[in-house]
């Protein structure tokens, strides 16, 4: 934990971590749910802490909704701007994919207090995405479009002077899914370097959790302003209730998959604070009763969010229906749990031999009453050094930790087609990873470098005709098609939770997977898998709205659940 | 927005390092080449005429180095930054001292550079003259008549390593960064070049994107 120099370093007891052998596997990863250190927790545990300060600046709609708004925002004494504008699309040209050219609204977040000029001639780059050109004063770049379903029910509703089915709130669960938001450097926009020093960005993600934040208090103005043209006197606000249960929808496929390999430092950091947090808890003695009413509730919140998650893929929803009758039948067991001694240590205990989504279910519930310990962890999230290369290490010690930590892929039978069925590569149209049946004359530099068996495999039999002592340098200087892997292995040494441990070129691979990990990272719900390459999901779901945020309701955004709120 | 084109520091690395890949680079060796271009643009050094010059003869060169015989010198002779300098620096880091000529003392300074950057290690050179100086000032001082030169590189000493600023980068001309974009477009494969239904395409809906 990051502690300033006047303050005391706090020790917290913990059991030993769970193995990355155990962690990092991918059916595993693509059970997680979000939990109180993902990034959109964190944010609004941050906004709500300091008193977020958020104005309207602008608000220049037509009837029809058409036109741009202006959300501005102070972190840390310093401003940052959503802008967004909104414009007419029509059906046939409404699609998730990636590949879009045209979106309902369009957002850029600008560092500082945009004027007229700004924000008109933004308007022209935002408004075609990537084709656009961003300097430093772009942070993030975002698009949307509507669920036209709800969006037009809720305002016709709205127009009539009703509220909208609560059914339907909660089955959709957001007016706008985003199909893309894009930070970090990309088209030319600002680097995370351009920032990183401003205490409140140092976290992964906070501006693109935040740009997110500030899209849902857009689309409730949104929806709003166009119910009341329609509507006129008739015309009623949308409920806090309802308001609260809109979040964020998003739709996001292949492209998030590569991040979570080219990143093992910054992976493993996201684990390890995870497992860490995990094993902080699992040594407390005995919950409060505080404690123990929370958790409870959590119980009861879980159940509730359980029954609500519905979705059309057979696959998942088989493990949604597995997961319910899990937490049904042990549920009476979980309440008895919290009151004995080492609660949270049994409670883990009481899951083995079930489903992985009930173990993670698990985990995310047991850190849920316990943010006094777990919640200074989120600071150790970031990754400021990156992989590194040792070129001095000798060939005996990097043989040595090929077998520490790469066992699992010298046990991959790479003669098997199976093993080598897939590969991933750039795609020339948008210039987005896909993945696709690796073809015979498929070229090995077009490929995305995730055969890491293959790679390891490949180093260790060249390692074979070099003495223990000879030095890493020489082999890389005769073998330099090895320093990438090298690199790797001698990094995953020191981060072991930043290798998953499964092949991703495999016949079987998931990559869902990969994505509902990365996702839960952010603090995404509502998992709905549109096939094993992509999935919607939803942010903010339940969580405070910027005019209810406080310290006393910043905490309360498990899993979202209708019925309970 | 400006008519200029702003590249980001996230733009430079990763397009320098699919261009290398593109141009058959070692993957490993591209991501140090990369690295070497960010630690040049932090000391306001556009490394793209250097990376492109080198790109554009790789694929006629052929390795002339000869394997370190175990002194404390290492004499090379020609030695292309593309194939070998990442291996160069790792050599200089473990105290051997290293004399060559070289097709890009900029990147292989870079090199040098990033190694400080991210291991806290120092190296000298020297331009066949016996004046050590840290890759800051030799980069100020390379010409084209330092360029011809024996070129030099020993270990200085090894500490913290040291933060880039990459903020205020020095901007690429547009020229130059389309035809860096060239080699990058080697390393992309069409949609249909695998099965269309793993490209997506189909029934509209994303599967792939």
């Amino acid at each position: 934990m990051v502690q300033s120099s006047s303050m005391p370093l706090q020790k917290f007891e913990q059991v030993e971590l769970r193995p990355p052998s155990q962690v990092m596997r991918l059916e595993r990863a693509g059970s997680f749910f979000p939990t109180r250190l993902s990034f959109l927790r964190s944010l609004l545990r941050k906004l709500a802490r300091d008193g977020m300060q958020l104005a309207r600046t602008s608000f220049e709609l037509d009837d029809q909704g058409y036109g741009h708004a202006v959300y501005d925002v102070v972190l840390d004494h310093q401003h940052y701007a959503l802008i967004c504008y909104s414009q007419a699309l029509a059906p046939e040209n409404r699609t998730d994919r990636v590949i879009a050219e045209a979106w309902d609204a369009c957002f850029l977040l600008f560092d500082g207090q945009p004027n007229a000029t700004d924000i008109d001639q933004l308007r022209a780059h935002a408004t075609v995405q990537e084709a656009g050109e961003y300097d430093e004063r772009v942070l993030v770049l975002s698009r949307a479009n509507k669920s036209v379903r709800l969006f037009d029910h809720v305002a016709n509703r709205l127009s009539k002077g009703e509220q909208p089915d609560a059914e339907m709130i909660g089955n959709i669960g957001y007016l706008m899914r985003t199909t893309a938001v894009y930070g970090n450097g990309k088209f030319g926009m600002a680097d995370r370097a351009d920032f990183i020093d401003r205490p409140s960005l140092s976290q992964p993600f906070r501006l693109e959790m935040l740009t997110v934040y500030l899209i849902r208090e857009f689309t409730l103005d949104l929806i709003n302003h166009v119910a009341k043209c329609a509507g006129g006197d008739r015309f009623v606000e949308l409920g806090d209730r309802f308001r609260r249960q809109l979040g964020i929808g998003n739709s996001t496929g292949l492209g998030m998959a590569p991040f979570l390999v080219g990143h093992p430092v910054l992976i493993n950091n996201w684990m390890l604070v995870r497992e860490t947090a995990l094993a902080r808890v699992r040594a407390i003695n005995a919950a409060d009763n505080n404690c123990q009413a929370h958790f409870r509730h959590l119980l009861d919140q879980t159940h509730q969010h359980l029954q609500e998650w519905r979705v059309d893929d057979e696959y998942e929803m088989g493990r949604i229906e597995q997961l319910r009758r899990e937490f049904s039948k042990l549920r009476p067991k979980f309440e008895k749990l919290i009151q004995q001694g080492h609660p949270y240590d049994r409670l883990i205990e009481a899951t083995q031999g079930q489903s992985s989504s009930l173990q993670e279910l698990m985990v995310s519930l047991v850190l849920e009453p316990n943010g006094n310990i777990v919640d200074g962890l989120c600071e150790c999230m970031e990754d400021t050094f990156g992989p590194r290369l040792d070129p001095l290490m000798s060939v005996g010690e990097l043989q040595r930790l090929l077998t520490k930590h790469y066992d699992w892929a010298m046990q991959i039978d790479l003669s098997q087609e199976r093993e080598n069925a897939m590969v991933w590569y750039v795609s020339e149209e948008k210039l987005e990873p896909r993945m696709g049946a690796r073809s015979p004359d498929h070229q090995e530099r077009r490929e995305m470098p995730h055969a890491i068996p293959r790679k390891v495999q490949a180093l260790t039999a060249d390692l074979a005709n070099y003495s223990t002592d000879a030095l890493i340098a020489e082999v890389l200087m005769a073998c330099p098609q090895h320093r990438d892997i090298v690199r790797r292995a001698q990094t995953i040494a020191r981060h072991p939770f930043g290798e998953f441990q499964d092949n991703l070129v495999a016949a079987e691979i998931r990559p869902i997977d990969l994505l509902r990990c990365k996702l839960s990272f952010f603090g995404a719900s509502k998992f709905d898998p549109r096939s094993d390459r992509w999935t919607r999901i939803t942010l903010y779901q339940g969580a405070p709205t910027a005019r209810e945020l406080s310290p006393d309701n910043c905490a309360d955004v498990f899993l979202p659940a209708f019925g309970t709120s | 927005m400006s008519t200029n084109l702003h590249v980001s520091a996230n733009q430079w690395r990763m397009s320098i390092l699919k261009a290398c890949i593109g141009a058959h680079v070692a993957r490993g060796v591209a991501e140090d080449i990369a690295d070497a271009g960010l630690a040049l643009l932090a000391l306001q050094h556009d490394p793209l005429p250097s990376v492109l010059a080198c790109l554009n003869n790789h694929q006629s060169h052929t390795s002339t180095v000869t394997w370190p015989n175990g002194s404390d010198k290492v004499e090379f002779g020609q030695m292309h930054v593309l194939h070998h300098g990442p291996s160069v620096i790792d050599l200089a880091q473990s105290g051997t001292t290293i004399s060559c000529q070289i097709d890009a003392p900029d990147l292989l300074l870079g090199l040098a550079q990033a190694r400080l950057h991210s291991h806290g290690v120092t190296l000298h050179c020297n331009f066949d003259d016996d004046d050590w100086r840290t890759p800051t000032i030799a980069l100020q001082q390379i010409n084209a008549a330092t360029s011809s030169r024996p070129f030099s590189l020993r270990l200085s000493q090894t500490d913290e390593p040291v933060a880039m600023n990459m903020t205020q980068l020095p901007q690429p001309s547009r020229e130059n960064w389309c035809e860096l974009q060239d080699f990058t477009a080697e390393i992309l494969v069409p949609a249909d070049a695998t099965s269309r239904e793993d490209a997506g395409v189909g029934d509209g809906q994303t599967d792939n994107d």
